[in-house]
């Protein structure tokens, strides 16, 4: 209703690239990565929508691998738009997690190195992480957003490694 | 005559360089699309054609998919109506089901069942591998070729909508069978339910009112009480928005045409380009005398420092919801009501009938039906100005198709105005009461707004002239802007009869809304022309509507 208060936000929003996504796999292996389709089964989507919060949409993920290495690129909606972040896991930990594409107008603190290399080592513990992430002020839905991608990430890795090491 | 209409053509042309610079100053976004592996409930229609060593089957069609489950609808005769024959399944699954509708079109639909690849096409369609065997080919994050499962597939292009990119030129080739789909349209959610697809519908279609002790009244006395102070606030929390969007869900009966339609007085009244433009400024101003609006903007909004892009938001939305299909206008009233969230804070000094310190929001009962009614008001007025009177019966049907609006940011209908007499009355009160107090930063607002030089000074002077004369006379006061005998000449004398001049001499190509020619191509199942492409796209969308 928007002429007066609202349209401050939404439809043109800032659309920010800052890694496209085959920047993000070449930096992610040292070759160019296999690819496969991760199938979610009822239980794999209950544990799915446990750790996001709400249903995944899609009934498959897509992951690309080399080695015991794979990586994930996840759209999760921050408060309004989906982010979508990369991330790499090697030995049940986080080698990485980049911010690929943020769509909100605030908030978009999250791709800053100061913030995504706290999950540098990080793994699974618990029904959490293994690491407190610290927030950011006036980001924390988009904080939220990627600690829970990050949190999927490695339940998603562990679940695909038998695979892939019989593999290779 | 014959002259007059004679200078239509060097008028479009000029029209087409006034385009041009607005594409200038409204540079397109670049476009980042999100993952269409997220898409949960879509569909895209348009045209498919087989060939193989059999023969040729063409038809239009529409692929429709909510959390797995297809349906693949095909129209021999017609890109829109009624499906002669509906072939569905799982995406992903060998199976699918046959329901042949017209006996006629059998041997249509054993075709497209046999030939086309069903298991895979909920994947190809959207430029998805279906397997891990799949070779791919991308230029720059685009698919270009997917070789899977003994099919060739090229994309030739594709389309933006909402969020996403989608193919709508695709060729698909196996041994001698060749499948050519172009694609016209698309939706990408909001098919099954108004609401996000993880809302609790249980919650909203259950509960009965989540304001115990308020009750929605829908007298003038609550909107604007008679001791002259503010309105009791009754927030919109997500549920009542939600069983709202319900209620309007449930009463559309066809959701390609969306709220309205061509039948609508909204769509009459928001057709031709002329009086929502010269009234817009009165709109603004209305908003801004109210300390909230004001407030929400001083703290939220980008108006001040971009107000064109702030302008181009506000078409977004306004257009989508005026004259989207269903999922388009929920997917639009879900956006908002979520930017509406996060406007909150507290009037920072005393304005009126708002007191120092007091709690103002967006997601307000009270205060969306006055941004609403100054929406509507000021475009009936300017309509009646620019156009023709409507009758009693007319301004009846528009109030009802304004509550409906109203509902779609969760404001119940029992709260509005009850009939078009009784929100006049209310309009009227409002401009009377001290709910309504221009503010310092109010006054800077309509400063910044006019007042901004280059090539956009004539323009914004006559639309601050526009506004002066049309503005209630104690509003315009308020704000302390010219208004006498210089301006009445030039208003008069040449802005309105031009103004009406050009409503004459222009085809409707370029008169008219062209968000509106993209709803009409939509009915028709057709993609808009590519004059009104244009004028969309220099408000930096690719399609909104169609």
């Amino acid at each position: 209703m928007s002429v007066g208060i609202s349209g401050a936000w939404a439809l043109g929003i800032p659309q920010i690239q800052h890694l496209s996504k085959e920047d993000f796999l070449a930096q992610a292996f040292a070759d160019e990565p296999g690819w496969k389709m991760l199938r979610l089964n009822r239980d794999l989507k209950k544990q799915i929508k446990e750790i996001l919060s709400h249903p995944y949409p899609a009934g498959r993920i897509r992951y690309w691998y080399q080695g015991t290495r794979t990586a994930w690129i996840i759209d999760e909606i921050g408060k309004d738009q989906p982010i979508t972040m990369g991330v790499v896991v090697e030995n049940d930990a986080i080698v990485d997690i980049k911010i690929l594409v943020y769509r909100e107008e605030r908030g978009g603190e999250v791709h800053e190195e100061y913030f995504t290399r706290q999950f540098a080592n990080v793994r699974l513990q618990g029904e959490g992480l293994s690491k407190s992430i610290d927030g950011i002020t006036g980001a924390t839905l988009s904080v939220n957003a990627v600690t829970k991608v990050a949190e999927l990430a490695l339940v998603l890795h562990r679940l695909v490694q038998p695979d892939q090491v019989a593999q290779h | 005559m014959q002259a007059l209409r004679s200078l239509a053509l060097p008028c479009l042309l000029l029209s087409g360089v006034i385009l041009q610079g607005c594409s200038s100053i409204l540079p397109k976004k670049e476009f980042v699309p999100a993952d269409p592996e997220s898409l949960n409930e879509w569909s895209v229609e348009g045209q498919v054609s087989i060939k193989n060593g059999s023969g040729k089957q063409k038809t239009w069609f529409e692929y429709r998919q909510v959390d797995g489950e297809y349906q693949l609808s095909l129209r021999p005769d017609s890109p829109v109506g009624e499906a002669k024959a509906v072939i569905s399944g799982y995406e992903g699954e060998p199976d699918v089901a046959l329901e042949v509708k017209d006996p006629e079109a059998r041997e249509l639909a054993n075709a497209v069942r046999e030939n086309l690849p069903m298991d895979n096409l909920s994947f190809w369609l959207r430029a998805l591998p279906a397997g891990g065997d799949a070779k791919i080919t991308t230029e720059e994050d685009r698919v270009e070729q997917i070789k899977e499962a003994n099919w060739d597939i090229e994309y030739d292009n594709y389309m933006e909508v909402g969020r996403y990119r989608i193919p709508d030129k695709i060729s698909l080739k196996k041994q001698k069978t060749k499948v050519e789909m172009e694609l016209v349209r698309a939706e990408t959610g909001y098919l099954s339910t108004p609401c996000p697809t993880d809302f609790d519908v249980e919650a909203v279609t259950s509960h009965a009112d989540s304001h115990p002790g308020q009750h929605y009244g829908a007298t003038i006395d609550h909107l604007v009480p008679r001791n002259g102070e503010a309105p009791l606030p009754r927030w919109i929390n997500d549920q009542d928005f939600c069983k709202q969007l319900y209620k309007v869900h449930g009463s559309i009966p066809d959701a390609r045409i969306g709220l309205y339609g061509p039948d609508s007085m909204m769509w009459r009244l928001t057709s031709r380009v002329t009086p929502a433009a010269m009234g817009a400024g009165r709109a603004l101003l209305l908003q801004t005398a109210h300390p909230w609006i004001t407030a929400g903007i001083d703290e939220h909004s980008i108006v001040r420092y971009d107000p064109l892009e702030r302008a181009r938001r506000t078409f977004i939305y306004i257009s989508t919801i005026v004259y989207g299909s269903m999922p388009q206008v929920m997917e639009a009233a879900n956006t908002v009501h979520k930017i509406h969230n996060a406007i909150e804070g507290q009037i920072p000094y005393q304005a009126g009938a708002f007191k120092e310190g007091s709690h103002y929001g967006a997601n307000e009962v009270s205060a969306m039906i006055w941004v609403s009614a100054t929406l509507w008001d000021t475009l009936a007025k300017m309509y009646e100005e620019y156009e023709e009177p409507l009758t009693p019966a007319e301004q009846d049907q528009f109030y009802e198709e304004i509550k409906l609006f109203n509902m779609i940011f969760g404001i119940p209908e029992s709260a509005n105005p009850p009939n078009w007499t009784a929100f006049e009355d209310y309009v009227e009160t409002m401009v009377h009461s001290p709910q309504l107090t221009v503010t310092d930063n109010a006054k800077l607002l309509k400063e910044d707004l006019f007042n901004q030089g280059g090539i956009l000074a004539l323009p914004l002077w006559v639309q601050e002239v526009t506004t002066s004369i049309n503005l209630p006379a104690p509003i315009r006061e308020q704000y302390d802007m010219d208004y006498g005998l210089w301006y009445s000449i030039n208003y008069y004398g040449w802005i309105k009869p031009s103004s009406k001049l050009y409503n004459w001499l222009m085809p409707d190509s370029v008169s008219v809304n062209p968000v509106y020619h993209e709803a009409q191509a939509r009915l028709r199942g057709e993609r808009v022309g590519w004059y009104q492409r244009k004028v969309i796209e220099a408000a930096g969308v690719e399609r909104l509507v169609n």
